[in-house]
């Protein structure tokens, strides 16, 4: 099962830093994630789509939203996911 | 008069003599304000054959059209000066409420020339403008000498220097309202030596404007788009800007012990999550800002604002520092004495590896929280090594035999982000006029957070364009002045609409990039008349040399020299970084050139 870490208010949400969740692929992933944690949805989806201002970065490479979500994950992976955030 | 008020300030210190003349609007169309207009000022005031700490070089204060209209974070101003750090053309702005009571006093531009025999503080009060005696006020810290001179949120505003600045520290900030700086190049030594301690501004003025109607349905317009982003609107108000912390970390671009590493064990211990769940008070505001980016935190020694991710990450990850509590106290600190916080945290990194490696004798070493405060207080003193960091990390480490280990470009100290992990953050700052700087555009948004669109960030071919775009829009925002924050939910465009609003006159979204454009190759030509060429276009050997040891950024270095070809190309520079004639008259910066540029050319 792939790592997943969450930053900034998502730890707020969640309730946790980190948590371990079956998905074999990104996408796959999210869906669990929601379904755990129904409130995700209105700080990672838009109308049904991830929104564009969350960041996923897949062992230390971030993800491109559009082309990326079908990228295959496992036991050995690491998702971060960052809702909006911004700096300088 | 609409958006400029049409009037230069101009004080001699050493005569003291004031006096008050108008601005020339042609001048002004052209370079608009802030950054730009004070670029154009030094051009033609400060030349090749001054010392940046004589009294021929100047402090040119500007503020810009839109400067207290109340339009969404329309509270900037600049400081224009030749840097003691790096030689270069400098510029530095900051927000706050300084800037809307300097535009509301009347003044487009202050110039301060000249060296007061004794230690002053000039006051300006709409008409009046008086040059009082300082000497009780010399020595003091920022906080003191604010309160002392009646810092008043809406109504009365002091910037000032602080110990840094007074002796003549070639990373010194000039503060405003007690906490915040003009920060980068040195400003703060410049001001020094020229025995000014501090400027005091109160102002009545409202800035005319030309087109009410349009102009509050585009405050309308910016406020619903501030809104609906949220960046804006949530990211920045609830976490700061230190929330980057753990995200550069996590892909392997946080430049950590002096850039030997690009990852920080520590990370998560100095992020912004940690910061808001156990130091922060509340966030606050500029003077019209709604953003609220602005942190007060508080540990059990010191309160105050920030600390930025900038200034975090410089007393933490690149001194190995994880201590959040002792950085937040250096942050108070180095405010008060007055340091740039980027270049004090960068340059006690170099002195702990310098000494970790044998090259100076002292106690510093990586991780070594406790050091903090002594040795910014040393630094700002000029106390026993102190003396030698005073003077930035390149003096520093090339006096101890070692240049290579600063990590500067142009002589400026680097921010945060390990470009090894950002190749197209590499070309931008070894571009970058001023030295190493993140606000001279950034490429944060485009090769990590996939705004607008994700590029691949290790890739190297194509970087140049998206850089000069990120560059002369940056310039652009830096003239008009206002908060990049804004233009993470506001479109150039809006810019153009509410500039044309304000002064009556037509700027195009192209006009206002194109500004940005010119002051870019303006700043060019300064350095090039200083002497500074392409070899300067460059940065640390470390980060062209070493390969990244950590995380995905693991094996990369900077491939730097394609990127740079492309990116004179696309300038429509010559291969040797100086722009062609064509290009000089497509800017209206025709004759603005050397007899030594041209043999060049």
């Amino acid at each position: 099962m792939p790592l997943i870490k969450f930053h900034a208010n998502l730890r707020k949400i969640t309730g946790l830093k980190e948590m371990t969740i079956q998905g074999a692929s990104i996408c796959a992933v999210l869906e669990r994630l929601v379904k755990e944690f129904p409130e995700l949805q209105r700080y990672l989806l838009e109308d049904g789509q991830l929104h564009p201002h969350v960041l996923l970065v897949l062992n230390g490479q971030p993800l491109d939203l559009e082309n990326d979500l079908d990228t295959p994950v496992s036991g050995q992976d690491a998702l971060a996911i960052f809702p909006p955030i911004a700096g300088g | 008069m609409n958006g400029w008020s049409e009037k230069i300030l101009d004080i001699d210190l050493t005569t003291g003599s004031i006096k008050t003349y108008p601005l020339d609007m042609e001048m002004a169309r052209l370079y608009v304000g802030g950054r730009g207009l004070g670029t154009r000022l030094l051009w033609d005031l400060v030349g090749p054959q001054v010392d940046a700490l004589s009294p021929e070089n100047l402090l040119i204060f500007t503020n810009g059209p839109l400067t207290g209209t109340g339009y969404q974070t329309s509270n900037r101003f600049s400081v224009s000066t030749k840097s003691p750090l790096t030689g270069t053309v400098l510029d530095a702005n900051s927000g706050g409420f300084w800037g809307m009571q300097f535009k509301k006093a009347g003044y487009d531009v202050l110039i301060v020339r000249g060296k007061a025999e004794k230690p002053v503080y000039i006051e300006i009060k709409q008409e009046q403008v008086r040059l009082h005696d300082a000497m009780e006020l010399w020595g003091m810290r920022v906080n003191a000498v604010t309160q002392k001179l009646g810092q008043e949120k809406n109504h009365r505003n002091v910037l000032c220097i602080g110990p840094a600045g007074e002796n003549l520290s070639r990373i010194a900030a000039i503060m405003n309202d007690g906490q915040r700086a003009l920060a980068r190049g040195g400003p703060g030594a410049v001001m020094g030596s020229k025995n000014l301690k501090a400027i005091v501004i109160e102002g009545r003025e409202k800035t005319g404007i030309a087109d009410q109607e349009k102009y509050k349905f585009l405050v309308y317009e910016t406020r619903k788009m501030l809104a609906a982003n949220p960046l804006t609107s949530q990211a920045l108000p609830e976490f700061g800007t230190v929330v980057m912390m753990n995200l550069v970390n996590n892909i392997g671009a946080l430049s950590t012990c002096n850039f030997l590493h690009n990852q920080f064990e520590g990370a998560e211990d100095i992020s912004g999550e940690t910061l808001t769940e156990k130091y922060l008070v509340k966030n606050d505001a500029c003077w019209a800002c709604p953003i609220r980016c602005t942190r007060i935190s508080k540990t059990d020694k010191v309160e105050g604002e920030g600390p930025e991710f900038q200034t975090t990450w410089a007393f933490g990850a690149q001194c190995g520092i994880a201590d959040l509590e002792a950085i937040i106290e250096a942050n108070c600190l180095a405010n008060d004495l007055g340091f740039d916080t980027i270049s004090a945290g960068n340059t006690i990194g170099c002195a702990m590896e310098l000494s970790e490696k044998g090259f100076i004798d002292s106690d510093l070493r990586f991780g070594r929280a406790d050091l903090l405060v002594r040795t910014l207080e040393d630094m700002a003193y000029r106390r026993e090594l102190g003396a030698d960091m005073a003077e930035g990390s390149l003096r520093l480490a090339t006096k101890y035999g070692a240049p290579e280990l600063s990590m500067t470009v142009k002589g400026l100290e680097m921010p945060a982000y390990d470009p090894r992990g950002m190749q197209g953050q590499g070309l931008l700052l070894a571009t970058s006029n001023r030295g190493a700087c993140h606000m001279r555009g950034n490429m944060l948004g485009l090769e990590v957070l996939g705004l607008p669109k994700m590029i691949d960030r290790f890739q190297v071919q194509g970087k140049s364009s998206y850089v000069i775009l990120n560059q002369n829009s940056s310039a652009a925002i830096d003239s008009l002045v206002l908060c990049k924050f804004t233009s993470m939910a506001v479109a150039d465009e809006y810019f153009a609409r509410v500039l044309s609003a304000v002064t009556g006159i037509k700027y195009t979204t192209g006009d206002l990039i194109r500004v940005g454009e010119r002051v870019w190759n303006l700043e060019r030509l300064y350095n090039l008349r200083e002497g500074f060429t392409n070899k300067e276009d460059t940065l640390p050997l470390r980060l062209l040399n070493e390969p990244a040891p950590d995380g995905a950024t693991r094996g990369w270095v900077v491939h730097l020299e394609p990127m740079l070809i492309e990116y004179y190309r696309a300038r429509g520079w010559n291969e040797l970084g100086i722009p062609t004639i064509q290009k000089l008259v497509e800017l209206d910066l025709d004759g603005m050139q050397t007899g030594e540029m041209e043999k060049k050319r």
